[in-house]
């Protein structure tokens, strides 16, 4: 070979590196920049089957994909299995009404992120489809320098964790939230509404504060189910003799604060100041007209509510505690109020007798 | 010819370029007044008082507002009003030394003209703002770095308090946001007019005046109703009666003990000095009396001095001088729980070595003298004129300095 020839295949070789330089059709990865709609994000959502078959039986899918924008509060199928609906066709036995109206619930007319509200916050108030006022609170909190953030969205007691926040959509955001949103008109509606209530409506109707719950003042329920009261051997037929002259008022009074909470409020404020779970608790009131004892929420992660009665020397150790029903059987809200179902009773009517 | 148009060009184009340099913009209040603004609002928001706004402000001095009644901007606009701390120092203690946005008070890190010297006293710490008429808009907005103009829609609409003073020219005037009403949560404007420069104060005296700008019904709340408040005396946390003796008495510092902590003592001459009666003057926007004391320096050749202040506040009947219940300076138990008091008696330390910022719930204040490097000497002790503000469960202390000769180094 000689030097010609090796010139030749040299200069031949090196021309292979410009064709190989030639990228005509290269593809670099590219993030998709057409997001979904809302009504199509729900469908191909298989955590959202539920919300698509709700949605679909009440025709809000077109609107959901519509120019919008729009916040969609997306309950997970979980949070409707809680509720005991477990399949598509459940919605077709509901009033069609309500249903819409419960969904229209769920959404904003607007485009609402997490950095929208103000961290650690409660009660940024925002219309819904519905006409109604929905509740988000804030929390952020980073404990320290290697601690993950915490920052957490609540709307109306149902927690929209972090990392199903802030869903982008081509008409708006989608926050997936661990609880269907309840909602009825007054509190009466909701206690009479629910057959697991009535002896405590019972108790309420006895003791006269049952009208109360019709007022527009707000009213926060701690409610304690027809179990709590067979629990403490207490019958019905006793509730309807009971004769309320003969007791304190705190016998029905310490289910019902004034004031306006959901349970997340307190995982938002955090605990007040003192030592422990019972002494530094989310949240402590007097009873009203029974001022001697106190309402208080313990600081535990359990959220136990309990009552103590402050004259004692010991004033912080609770009389008696009671714990949360579960997350789908608190935070039912009406428009004076909220109600929270507890297992237990905290008053008894014997401890609560006028001597 | 065609090098000296070239040359003549370049003349007068250097001359344009040169003209059109950049020139200081004075700005210039015309007919000023002179206000400092505390946001006096020390409380949190907890489930009880949940319906309450923020108390942390945008402020503005005539406000403008934009199509959708929205404040948009306005004579003066200062964000991020925060809480005031319990001490307002005399020296421009907020310029360029904080990178926080939040402002403990109005102008503190706000650039804007300032007060001059008045009459001797440094007003550094005032801004200058047009006299006459003045609508302030506190608009409460959320605890966050976030700049008002920036907020979502929804949170520039929270309107706290709307009101109209008039300012005359050239006075002095201290501003409170102040809670008027502890059953109702009613808040207010408190606007007092200084006097502390028309006043032939001493120069080898310090002075100070007292104020209880405590709410309508905080003192006969219920204890648990008053939460603790960060960074104040504890002593204070339950209120004080409206109407409460002071006494002063005179700590100096007296060797070491076995530990070698600096031991104290009270100068038996000087204590227990009846130093004025604080009288609650929420709705009575006064300058109460100021009450003057001599500094007592170390020695006669020295120009320093580490005497400290201890105040009592005691109802009319008792004495502190001849009172077995109380302990004597510069002891400070009260012989019960404060609680217990219910706001019969409460003490101060007025002492720089004992404060400490970060504190929470103390009872040790700067001192009301002040101790800085001037002329020759270093550190040389003067004489300043204070204010003690008590707010509900607070208590505030204002400085105000003259002006000291140059440090020589």
């Amino acid at each position: 070979m000689n030097g010609k020839k090796m010139m030749f295949y040299l200069f031949a070789f090196f021309l292979l590196f410009f064709s190989a330089c030639k990228h005509d059709e290269l593809q670099v990865y590219k993030e998709s920049d057409n997001y979904s709609n809302a009504a199509d994000f729900v469908k191909n959502n298989y955590n959202f089957t539920l919300l698509y078959a709700a949605l679909k039986q009440v025709n809000l899918l077109e609107l959901l994909s519509k120019e919008g924008p729009y916040t969609l509060f997306a309950p997970s199928n979980k949070a409707f299995n809680d509720l005991g609906i477990v399949r598509a066709g459940d919605f077709a036995t509901m009033n069609q009404d309500s249903l819409r109206m419960m969904l229209q619930y769920h959404i904003l007319p607007r485009v609402l992120y997490r950095n929208d509200v103000p961290v650690n916050t409660i009660d940024n108030k925002y219309v819904n489809l519905a006409g109604k006022e929905l509740f988000v609170g804030y929390k952020y909190e980073k404990a320290c320098a290697n601690c993950n953030v915490l920052a957490d969205l609540y709307v109306n007691g149902a927690l929209a964790p972090k990392v199903t926040q802030n869903t982008v959509l081509a008409n708006g955001v989608l926050h997936l939230i661990d609880k269907v949103l309840k909602y009825q008109p007054n509190l009466q509606n909701v206690l009479s509404g629910r057959k697991e209530y009535s002896m405590f409506v019972t108790l309420l109707k006895r003791t006269g504060d049952w009208d109360r719950l019709a007022r527009p003042d707000f009213t926060t329920v701690f409610a304690p189910d027809n179990q709590a009261f067979e629990k403490a051997g207490i019958t019905k037929q006793q509730l309807e003799n009971l004769d309320p002259a003969s007791y304190h008022k705190r016998l029905s009074r310490v289910y019902l604060l004034y004031n306006h909470f959901f349970i997340s409020d307190m995982i938002i404020y955090g605990k007040q100041a003192g030592s422990g779970y019972y002494a530094g608790p989310f949240y402590r009131v007097p009873v009203v007209g029974d001022e001697d004892y106190y309402f208080a929420i313990a600081s535990n992660p359990e959220m136990e509510p309990f009552i103590v009665e402050k004259r004692l020397v010991n004033g912080n150790r609770p009389l008696r505690k009671t714990n949360l029903q579960p997350g789908y059987r608190t935070d039912y809200k009406a428009d004076n109020g909220i109600i929270h179902g507890i297992t237990d009773l905290l008053v008894l009517p014997s401890e609560a007798k006028i001597n | 010819m065609k090098n000296k148009i070239l040359i003549l060009l370049s003349v007068i184009c250097t001359a344009i370029y040169l003209s059109s340099c950049k020139k200081t913009d004075y700005r210039v209040v015309e007919d000023p007044a002179y206000i400092r603004v505390f946001n006096n609002l020390t409380y949190t928001l907890t489930l009880d008082n949940k319906e309450e706004l923020q108390p942390f402000f945008c402020m503005f001095i005539d406000p403008e507002f934009d199509a959708t009644g929205k404040p948009s901007g306005g004579l003066v606009v200062s964000d991020f009003l925060d809480k005031r701390g319990i001490y307002a120092a005399p020296n421009a203690a907020h310029a360029g030394l904080s990178t926080s946005k939040f402002n403990p008070e109005y102008p503190g890190k706000e650039l804007v003209p300032t007060a001059p010297i008045l009459n001797g006293f440094d007003l550094t710490n005032w801004a200058q703002v047009k006299s006459g008429k003045r609508r302030f808009l506190f608009m409460s907005r959320p605890i966050s770095n976030v700049p008002f103009a920036k907020l979502p829609d929804e949170q520039q609409r929270k309107v706290f308090l709307d009101t109209v003073i008039n300012l005359s020219v050239r006075e002095v005037y201290t501003l409170h946001v102040l809670q008027k009403d502890f059953k109702t949560k009613k808040n207010g404007l408190y606007v007092r007019q200084e006097t502390f420069h028309k006043q032939a104060f001493s120069d080898t005296l310090s002075y100070v005046n007292f104020y209880n700008l405590s709410a309508d019904g905080f003192m006969s709340a219920a204890p648990e109703l008053k939460l603790p408040v960060p960074a104040t005396s504890s002593m204070f946390r339950f209120g004080i009666r409206d109407t409460m003796n002071v006494f002063m008495t005179h700590i100096r510092t007296d060797g070491v003990d076995f530990r070698g902590n600096p031991k104290h003592a009270r100068i038996p001459a000087f204590s227990f000095q009846f130093a004025g009666t604080v009288f609650r003057t929420l709705h009575d926007p006064k300058v109460t009396p100021y009450y003057g004391f001599p500094i007592f320096l170390k020695s006669n050749k020295e120009v320093y001095s580490d005497t400290w202040q201890f105040l009592q506040f005691c109802v009319p009947p008792i004495d502190p001088a001849t009172s077995m219940t109380y302990a004597e300076p510069p002891d400070g138990g009260a012989g019960a729980s404060v609680e217990s008091l219910k706001g019969r008696y409460a003490y101060l330390r007025m002492d720089h070595v004992q404060y400490n910022p970060n504190y929470y719930l103390n009872a040790a204040f700067p001192g009301l003298t002040i101790s800085t490097h001037s002329g020759i000497y270093n550190p040389r002790t003067f004489g300043v004129v204070n204010s003690i503000e008590i707010v509900n469960g607070n208590v505030f202390l204002t400085t105000v300095q003259r002006k000291y000769p140059q440090p020589i180094y």
